[in-house]
């Protein structure tokens, strides 16, 4: 059964991610169901779907975050810039410093906002002195919007900051590792509009260098700042390709109904 | 996929805007069927009627633009519900246009009244206005039904009404030439028969509108134009 | 018809009616709890307090080298023939020299006034000659102990009826006692020998000292420290980030739990067929007895560092993950810190605990009756392994002697005993309050 709907734009760059017959087990319980999708280089890719459909399960299988679950199995293939991530030789700490998350909440450590984003680099040996490491930080913080606002007070807890800086505390934090791919699960699901609206202008500005795939419940927001989106139900990918097609006239009726709120 | 909405204040609203789009077209409807019996039987208490129903019409069309700006703005609709509110505020349009070309032939039936007709060629126009009068139900009726079929039909009916108006506008121009007398007649007959072809045109464009709610997508062919009528050399 | 919110209706009343009375019973509750507390502490401290003032006689000694060293050569090894029989004449004297000096007359006997010294006086004389040869030919000017009896006199534990009927002590000894004290021979005054002096015989409460059982309670404690906290700590962090969740974690989870509930003593036969019967180390040591305690504090620092491990919320987890922590990294950087108030809190908890404990030492042997500073203390070399005791061995060891001396000196050490342990739990909590961080 052929659940997936591609695009009409052909694929002109070899994609940045590709999954091939992806499923995902809890125990007995499946989670992903097939599923195929190729996400291009510097793009925002959003999956969208009903809780529960397993998109934030597929975009953990993206960075083996699923590894930490004990009774979750992952079969099929996924390749990144060509490399099967779940080769035996792929060390997941390794593949976390090259794909970076950012979660639901904010959670930054409790630590200084220097050392929040210093302690990447620091454990994956990026940073050959003091400076260099300052500037790393310098640069993340800078590139997350957030250098000017906290410039004066690097060694003030991380904690201390309101949401939306949090947040973005968590963006700059995850690009500290130079990473290519950013995976952010809902990440402006606990924001007020106002610092979702600063989100949502950082990620597209961040389309410039990485490539960015983002989960989200509203989609507004997936129409607002993605070029390509995924709608996924019970665990299947029942439509892909260009946002503004999904959003204005979508192929499959379960898109439809999905997205004009006909069903939940 | 279920028809309603989880949110059925949102279903009561297009259902709102879409009921206002049926009466305007069964009150266009109506006009255009009064203006032609006006015109045939120089009723010009019935020509009266036309002319002040087309207010209610224009205050439809006005209802109906701000109920698509509301729902719009509440409730930022998508994919198909965004297709059929789009649709609404062009086919609201459209239907305005229509209906002021129906007063307009009702206006024109007055002056026609005190001359001499036609017989043949108020026949012409009859014919072309029944054709405009049914593409306009067919093209409502796909509306309703979101028939794609229907509309592409319709829109291609559109050409023998072009044709059958490049026919009348010979036709009034060989009288004219052989009686001038006849031209005042005459030249108001062309403009009812002009108006006729111009809702035509919009009835097409109302079935365009229709195929891309259907589909999502514009009619694949550019609007073939039959209307040859400008080009004037050699008569 | 809605009624007013300006009145309030029977069910209302009832309810807060109820809610009165539970805070009544509560605050009831605490004032049971505090009333409790106050007749432990004033019962403890009544018949404690005193132990820690200490009736002694100002002497000035003479040391005739004619019965000290008669070879003239202050060689300590041949000085050390003359028993402490030989140095309790010359208290003796210099005492009845004093009542001389001072014009004081008494009928009691010499033996009942040679008996107002304590006879581990003679013991210190000695130990101090021995020390200092070069002090024989000359007087010394000494502070010694005053028999148990006069001791009590002074702290009103011993009235000249009860001595009337005393073998160990006259009223006339008691009157002559007085004469002294009113002429600032005898004083009594707080004395550090309580707690540096080791245990004395039974007969000599007034010597009897905390010094060794507080000594092998530390080293206990320290044993303990060094030994439960790394274990403890490395055993939560591996069942609760590390191991399968499997039936057997299950298992072991569940039997940590229980060991928690065993009670004391059986860690006692098990510390006595493993450590002393089995491995063979020393009986009575503080390394058994630091084993046994482990032992016993490991369930409790196993379970206080898994629940402040789970405390930690999984967003800091994930986080250290999703940045490219290994587990173990984000487990020591990240988990560990967060958790560290909660751990050191089990721990001092459970240090608390093993300084109170006493079936299971009693069980290893602790009761030995220690009498010298084993020499690897005092050297501070050796590996624990000479015998000692523990400070609630001690009390218990005290109580169970005759002399009624004893009743005040195991009141005053479990003072001491209740010192330490509100000196640990303030620990616990400033180190606690400097470590919590909110997240």
């Amino acid at each position: 059964m052929k659940d997936i709907s591609m695009s009409e734009s052909p694929i002109m760059t070899q994609s940045k991610i590709s999954a091939q017959n992806v499923w995902v087990r809890y125990g007995d319980s499946v989670a992903i169901n097939d599923v195929s999708v190729e996400i291009a280089p510097n793009t925002v890719t959003a999956f969208i779907g009903p809780s529960g459909c397993g998109k934030s399960t597929f975009l953990r299988c993206l960075n083996r975050m699923n590894d930490t679950i004990d009774i979750c199995s992952v079969k099929g293939d996924i390749r990144i810039d060509g490399e099967d991530i779940y080769d035996r030789r792929v060390d997941p700490v390794q593949l976390r410093a090259k794909v970076g998350m950012v979660f639901q909440k904010p959670n930054p450590f409790p630590k200084s906002i220097f050392d929040n984003v210093a302690y990447g680099p620091k454990i994956h040996g990026l940073s050959r002195s003091k400076e260099d490491l300052a500037g790393i930080v310098e640069g993340a913080l800078r590139k997350a919007a957030l250098w000017n606002e906290v410039k004066d007070r690097l060694h003030s807890p991380g904690t201390g900051l309101s949401g939306g800086q949090q947040q973005r505390l968590c963006i700059a934090r995850a690009i500290a590792t130079a990473p290519e791919v950013l995976l952010m699960d809902e990440p402006c699901s606990a924001l007020d509009p106002i610092a979702t609206a600063q989100i949502e202008e950082l990620i597209a500005d961040l389309r410039q260098n990485y490539c960015v795939v983002i989960v989200t419940h509203s989609m507004q927001q997936a129409a607002r700042i993605s070029q390509k989106t995924a709608f996924f139900h019970l665990g299947s990918l029942v439509e892909y390709g260009d946002t503004d097609r999904i959003f204005t006239a979508p192929e499959d009726p379960r898109t439809e109904s999905y997205i004009t709120g006909r069903i939940g | 996929m279920t028809n309603a909405h989880i949110s059925s204040a949102f279903d009561n609203d297009l259902a709102a805007v879409q009921a206002k789009i049926m009466k305007m077209g069964g009150m266009v409807e109506d006009a255009i069927q009064q203006a032609m019996t006006a015109l045939e039987n120089r009723d010009t208490d019935l020509a009266g009627q036309v002319r002040a129903a087309d207010a209610q019409i224009d205050d439809l069309e006005e209802a109906i633009n701000e109920g698509a700006a509301r729902i719009i703005a509440l409730r930022a609709p998508t994919a198909i519900d965004l297709r059929l509110v789009l649709s609404v505020i062009k086919i609201s349009g459209n239907l305005e246009r229509i209906g002021d070309y129906a007063k307009n032939m009702a206006k024109r039936s007055e002056g026609l009244s005190q001359g001499d007709q036609r017989t043949e060629s108020i026949g012409t126009l009859r014919r072309i206005t029944r054709s405009v009068q049914a593409m306009l139900k067919d093209a409502l009726d796909a509306y309703i039904n979101r028939d794609a079929a229907l509309a592409a039909d319709v829109i291609a009916r559109d050409q023998d009404v072009d044709q059958m108006y490049n026919a009348l506008f010979r036709e009034l121009l060989t009288f004219m030439l052989e009686d001038p007398r006849k031209i005042t007649a005459c030249l108001h007959l062309h403009f009812i028969a002009k108006n006729t072809e111009r809702m035509g045109d919009h009835v097409t464009s109302i079935a365009e509108q229709v195929i891309y709610l259907a589909t999502g997508k514009q009619p694949e062919e550019a609007r073939a134009k039959a209307d040859t009528t400008s080009d004037v050399s050699g008569v | 018809m809605t009624s007013s919110l300006l009145t309030t209706d029977s069910r209302t009343k009832r309810r807060n009616a109820a809610e009165a009375r539970f805070r009544a019973y509560g605050l009831a509750a605490i004032g049971i709890a505090a009333l409790a507390i106050v007749i432990l502490l004033t019962s403890v401290l009544t018949s404690g307090l005193s132990g820690f003032r200490q009736t002694y006689i100002t002497l000035e000694i003479a040391l005739p080298e004619a019965k000290l060293d008669k070879s003239g050569a202050r060689d300590p090894a041949v000085m050390a023939k003359v028993t402490t029989i030989g140095y309790t004449p010359l208290l003796r004297d210099a005492l009845l020299a004093k009542m001389a000096d001072l014009g004081i007359s008494t009928t009691a006997s010499d033996k009942d006034i040679a008996g107002m010294i304590s006879k581990e006086a003679a013991a210190t004389l000695r130990d101090l000659v021995l020390a200092n040869p070069d002090l024989i030919g000359g007087t010394v000017t000494l502070e010694v102990l005053a028999e148990g009896r006069i001791d009590g006199y002074f702290k009103s534990r011993v009235t000249m009826e009860s001595a009337a009927l005393d073998s160990n002590t006259s009223p006339e000894a008691l009157q002559v006692a007085q004469a002294l004290a009113d002429a600032g021979v005898i004083s009594t005054h707080f004395n550090w020998a309580f707690l540096t002096a080791p245990d004395a015989s039974d007969q000599r409460p007034e010597a009897a000292g905390l010094g060794v059982a507080i000594l092998g309670s530390l080293y206990m404690m320290a044993v303990v420290l060094v030994l439960s906290l790394p274990i403890g700590v490395a055993t939560a962090i591996y069942l609760e980030e590390f191991a399968p969740k499997n039936r057997l974690s299950d298992l072991i989870e569940v039997n940590i739990a229980n060991l928690a509930a065993v009670p004391s003593i059986v860690f006692g036969i098990l510390g006595l067929a493993i450590f002393i019967n089995f491995a063979g180390l020393n009986q009575s040591s503080p390394l058994v007895g630091g084993l046994v305690l482990t032992l016993m504090t490991l369930p409790t620092i196993i379970i206080a560092t898994r629940a402040a491990l789970k405390a930690v919320p999984p967003s800091i987890r994930d986080a250290a993950l999703g940045v490219g922590a290994s587990k173990m990294q984000s487990v020591f950087h990240h988990v560990l810190p967060l958790a560290a108030p909660g751990i050191l809190t089990g721990t001092i908890i459970g240090l608390a605990q093993a300084l109170g404990e006493t079936a299971p030492l009693l069980l290893i042997g602790m009761v030995a009756f220690v009498r010298e500073y084993p020499a690897a203390y005092t050297e501070g070399a050796g590996l624990f392994g000479e015998a000692a005791t523990a400070l609630p061995v001690q009390i218990f060891n005290w109580t169970q002697r005759a002399d009624p001396g004893f009743v005040e000196r195991a009141s005053a050490a479990v003072i001491t005993l209740l010192l330490f342990l509100a000196v640990m739990n303030t620990v616990a909590v400033l180190l606690r309050r400097r470590f919590e961080r909110r997240w």
